[in-house]
């Protein structure tokens, strides 16, 4: 089952390019119906899983490379299940929002399946080669997404992405090969690995945490290693973004949860505060640079920072309430980003040709159900009560006030920074005088398509949040109980 | 017994000797000779497969035919089939004498495989001459072409002036132990006063220093860009992998066999020659313009990933370098080979020429990103696992900076190896003409990157094979 | 009565060092070539001496000697092949002018 989600989109991208490159459609279509498939797996799977257990679950096996002791492992849990709905719609998403590409489509649609090949093997593996071998593989296929498809500063976009990201995990490999060594249990298997960790050296540990660190805070982006986020957000094409926005940021703070912190707990704990203070500086200086932006997908990229920054405070705090909220701001803000970067880089630039504010205004009158789309959106990016986006950013205040209250006051000040700028940007973007008399089409039914489902999920979250808690509450727990019990 | 493990190398001098005359009957069939070439490669490979396990030392102690000669022998004549099948069409469409180049090349291999399987300081500067000699009248091959001229005449001399220091070397370590067998040499090396040791440790400076240029380590490389790039491009792949891989084969057994106290001792000097010889080779191939010099410095590079291997003086690097030798070779013959292909049309030769590659054949854009993916170490590719073996065997000697800064540099090579994704994907060529690869290129460009990708997915088989291999019995 | 191997031994270290000096900062192309033979002098004479105070009886010293002079031949033809390919083409085989291919 897993195999098959991580494999499938693979087969599916190569299979892209043999069709025909004169038939765009063929390959949309094609690429679609692929895409669907590992979705379907992914709700099958809701049959058969263990809402209770923190255990890993549909666990596969199989020896990889046994004279270094790594293996084919996959597995899920109440962590990664999440994930793979998020990879899974958003997914999905984003190769819809992205039917407007025009040229190299047979190239554009292959990368984006083999993109997710890459997604689903990072959120699945368990054994830190083949994690790191995803990980890695996430790059490159976004790397061409950025390059050639993206705007007039792609080429700058992409290759400071690429290297960033390759200095991160040249980085985190040091790390992993340091921590298979220090334990020497000859494997490369997270949870064995995890389970022999305090028996290396507290000195060791330190560094192989900050080895882990820095290589899964490039991606997440933590404060201050964000800088190539701004420009590969506002560059990529409204796929690329979606993808970059929705999973590719969460797969750092995943690694967090999934690797750095069971492995070392003590470290973790010793080192929370720093940690939080990352996270909080990412909170308000996202949610400033938020606020000076002209440009509205700059802006949603920079909200992206700020959000993240919760997801870092959720976990420095580590406790179990926190925490959920961590995970629950990961998962919203992986439904909400994309929504508002489809909105803001397909559906008004198509017709505005512009993603500045000054040159956009109006939009309530000239295309009602959008600007309410937006809205929607902007609300729910905010934390707004009802919404997604609140559930998780309150668990998170709530959780981190007893052991980081200085940090979390502030946060919550930063909250209000948030609904500033969101609401600043709505006036001047919706509302008002229409710029030209030009009449704009309304939203499309294929872009309905795109946006209904995320607005659909961001609003049961928002009012029933059990439904995702009970899913990743026991793993939680359990992370929670390791770090609590060191 | 002795008779059938050299085999192989008898083979290859029958092959070498037949070549020649070969060459003189059909002048102009160059087709023909590659095809012989290919076909008795072939069958060397063969017996040396046949031969793996064997182990045994030959003519009273002068050559040991054992699994890491053998490794390197399969090595070589990977190089040596994949080079022969591609090179036909530029042997002929730049008029090099065709006899002349299959036979000596055949010949610098058995020089190789001299190097690779001796056990005394007689039969490695053999092999090593033999492998020289027939290099430098392979650089000048192009004799029309002066950049080929002037890089067969700086091979030269670079290469006469090496052969006299490790000569000097070979010399004292000769005094020093009053034999030339290596096993000899380990034993009075052993038994040997530290007032001694200085004698010893010059023997083995002129050593390294001589086998140091072959391999173009840092501070040894002045000639490599040059000789790579005005080389004719069959013969600069040739050099940058056999040539090398032959430097690292004879290098790894001396120390580990002959001089491990001195092996031991240096660790810190090897690896700090590994660290600059890859952070030079990596920053400066990022200024070429030209595809074969970035290629050049891009193979001093690799030299220091492979020195690391030599520095950390144990088995698992030992076994990281025979990985790591393997796959370099199957990534270079593989870039070359695009090189050679772009020659058919007169393109190649500077890095510009790869402009919209993409849109002229997808599928070679696709293998010439593979193959400088594998190059940078990004997974699922060969180059990576080669690079974790690398780095596993730096971090488990205790050399974790030595580890880290290869990782590093990994990063740092990114650069000028995505110059040529980037002008395959985001460029506008010249012309938009399909390019389709000759049948025989094809085949070179399938295997090696078949191979690039099957040792990256499936790394266990070969990893087991050099797992297995060890110098010290 | 014999020299004292020592005496040997700095002969050689003199001699290969005029000709690795020499090989470094000539010009000329065969000037280089003579330079290096006489470092490979330097290298007979080391192997003769070892072979004739240290282990007399096992002369694979000496024997190594016929090796070295006998690729040493063989290095020379090849070597001077090249030269006159260039000093054809060139008129010229000071290696300094040698610099289409930039150092």
């Amino acid at each position: 089952m897993l195999t098959a989600l991580v494999v499938i989109p693979l087969v599916g991208a190569l299979i892209t390019l043999a069709l025909p490159k004169e038939k765009p459609d063929l390959i949309k279509r094609f690429s679609l119906v692929v895409s669907v498939i590992p979705l379907i797996l992914v709700a099958l799977m809701l049959g058969g899983f263990q809402f209770g257990s923190a255990e890993m679950q549909y666990v596969v096996d199989v020896d990889w490379i046994p004279t270094i002791g790594a293996s084919f492992k996959l597995g899920v849990d109440g962590l990664s299940y999440p994930m793979l709905w998020l990879t899974g719609i958003v997914s999905v998403l984003a190769i819809v929002a992205s039917w407007t590409i025009d040229h190299r489509e047979k190239e554009f649609f292959a990368w984006m399946l083999a993109l997710q090949t890459a997604m689903y093997g990072v959120f699945l593996a368990l054994d830190y080669l083949l994690f790191f071998v995803f990980w890695e593989l996430l790059l490159v296929p976004m790397y061409f997404i950025i390059g050639i498809w993206g705007g007039e500063r792609r080429e700058y976009a992409a290759i400071k992405f690429f290297i960033y990201t390759l200095a991160g995990s040249a980085i985190l490999l040091v790390g992993i090969l340091a921590v298979y060594l220090a334990t020497g249990a000859e494997t490369f298997d997270i949870v064995a690995i995890m389970q022999a960790a305090h028996t290396v050296d507290p000195r060791v540990a330190f560094w192989i945490f900050l080895a882990f660190f820095i290589g899964f805070a490039v991606k997440v982006p933590v404060w201050p290693f964000h800088t190539w986020l701004p420009d590969a957000h506002v560059e990529a094409p409204t796929g690329g973004s979606m993808i970059l926005a929705g999973v590719l940021l969460k797969t750092g703070a995943y690694a967090f949860f999934r690797i750095a912190y069971p492995t070392f707990p003590q470290v973790a704990a010793d080192l929370s505060l720093l940690i939080g203070v990352l996270g909080l500086i990412g909170i308000i200086y996202g949610a400033l640079a938020a606020m000076a932006q002209q440009d509205v997908k700059k802006l949603v990229a920079y909200s992206s920072v700020s959000h993240m920054g919760f997801v870092m405070l959720g976990l420095a705090a580590g406790s179990e309430m926190a925490m959920n909220g961590a995970m629950y701001v990961m998962v919203s803000h992986g439904l909400i980003s994309p929504l508002m970067f489809f909105l803001v880089g397909s559906v008004f630039y198509d017709r505005t040709h512009t993603r500045m504010m000054g040159e956009m205004s109006g939009l309530f009158t000239k295309m009602p159900v959008a600007a309410t789309v937006m809205a929607f959106a902007a609300f729910a990016n905010l934390g707004l009560p009802g919404l997604s986006g609140f559930v998780g950013e309150f668990f998170t205040l709530v959780g981190s006030f007893e052991s980081l209250r200085a940090l979390v006051i502030i946060a919550a000040l930063g909250l209000a920074v948030t609904a500033g700028y969101h609401l600043w940007m709505m006036r001047r973007v919706l509302m008002g005088t229409p710029h030209t008399d030009a009449p704009y089409v309304d939203i499309t039914g294929r872009e309905l398509v795109v946006g209904v489902p995320l607005m659909a999920l961001i609003l049961v979250l928002g009012v029933y949040p059990s439904l995702l808690l009970s899913v990743m509450n026991p793993s939680v727990v359990t992370l929670a109980t390791r770090l609590g019990g060191m | 017994m002795e008779f059938r493990l050299i085999a192989p190398e008898l083979i290859l001098a029958g092959l070498g000797l037949s070549l020649v005359t070969l060459g003189a009957v059909v002048k102009k069939n160059s087709r023909a000779l590659a095809v012989v070439g290919v076909v008795g490669s072939l069958a060397a490979l063969a017996v040396v497969l046949a031969n793996f396990g064997l182990t045994q030392d030959l003519f009273s102690n002068q050559l040991r035919h054992d699994a890491y000669a053998s490794f390197f022998k399969v090595v070589f004549l990977v190089i040596l089939i994949l080079l022969f099948t591609g090179s036909a069409q530029y042997v002929r469409d730049r008029r090099m004498p065709a006899g002349e180049f299959y036979a000596l090349t055949t010949l610098a291999t058995l020089g190789g495989f001299l190097m690779a399987g001796s056990l005394d300081l007689i039969t490695i500067f053999l092999g090593l001459e033999l492998l020289s000699i027939a290099s430098y009248a392979l650089a000048g091959l192009l004799k029309g072409d002066p950049r080929s001229q002037e890089a067969s005449i700086k091979f030269f001399l670079v290469g006469a002036l090496t052969t006299a220091v490790i000569l000097f070397g070979i010399s004292l370590l000769y005094g020093l132990a009053g034999t030339t067998s290596l096993t000899g040499i380990a034993a009075a090396v052993a038994g040997l006063s530290s007032a001694e040791f200085p004698l010893l440790a010059a023997a083995g400076l002129f050593l390294l220093a001589g086998l140091g240029v072959k391999i173009a380590a840092v501070p040894f490389h002045m000639w490599a860009p040059d000789t790579y790039d005005g080389a004719p491009t069959p013969v600069s792949a040739f050099l940058i992998t056999a040539s090398e891989a032959a430097a690292f084969a004879v290098l790894l057994r001396l120390f580990a066999v002959a001089l491990p106290s001195l092996a031991e001792r240096w660790q810190l000097i090897l690896g700090l020659m590994a660290l600059v010889t890859m952070t030079y080779g990596n920053v400066t191939a990022i200024l070429q313009t030209r595809t074969k010099r970035m290629l050049a410095y891009s193979a001093i590079a690799q030299a220091g990933y492979v020195l690391v291997g030599l520095a950390v003086a144990s088995p698992s690097g030992v076994s990281a370098v025979l990985y790591y030798v393997l796959v370099y070779a199957l990534m270079t013959v593989g870039a070359f080979t695009v090189v050679l292909l772009l020659a058919g049309e007169s393109l190649g030769e500077e890095i510009a020429d790869f402009n919209g590659l993409s849109r002229r054949s997808p599928l070679v854009a696709l293998m010439v990103t593979i193959l400088m993916l594998s190059l940078i170490g990004i997974p699922p590719t060969a180059g990576f696992f080669g690079k974790l073996l690398l780095y596993r065997a730096a971090v488990d000697s205790g050399m974790v900076w030595l580890g880290l800064a290869t990782v590093l540099n990994g990063v740092v090579s990114v650069p000028y190896y995505y110059r040529i994704v980037r002008n395959m994907y985001l460029e506008q060529g010249t012309t938009t003409a399909a390019l389709t690869p000759t049948v025989p290129i094809a085949i070179v460009l399938i295997l090696a990157v078949g191979g690039t990708l099957l040792l990256g997915i499936v790394p266990e088989p070969l990893a087991r094979v050099v797992a297995a291999i060890s110098l010290t019995p | 009565m014999q020299l004292p191997l020592t005496y040997v031994l700095s002969f050689s270290a003199l001699l290969f060092g005029i000709g690795l000096y020499g090989a470094l900062t000539l010009q000329n192309a065969i000037r280089i070539l003579m330079c290096i033979e006489i470092m490979l002098n330097a290298v007979n004479v080391n192997l003769i001496a070892f072979s004739r105070y240290l282990s007399p009886l096992q002369p694979a010293g000496q024997a190594f000697v016929i090796f070295v002079m006998t690729v040493a031949a063989a290095e020379v033809a090849v070597g001077l092949a090249i030269i006159l390919m260039i000093a054809r083409r060139r008129d010229t085989i000071d290696i300094d002018r040698m610099n289409l291919l930039k150092w």
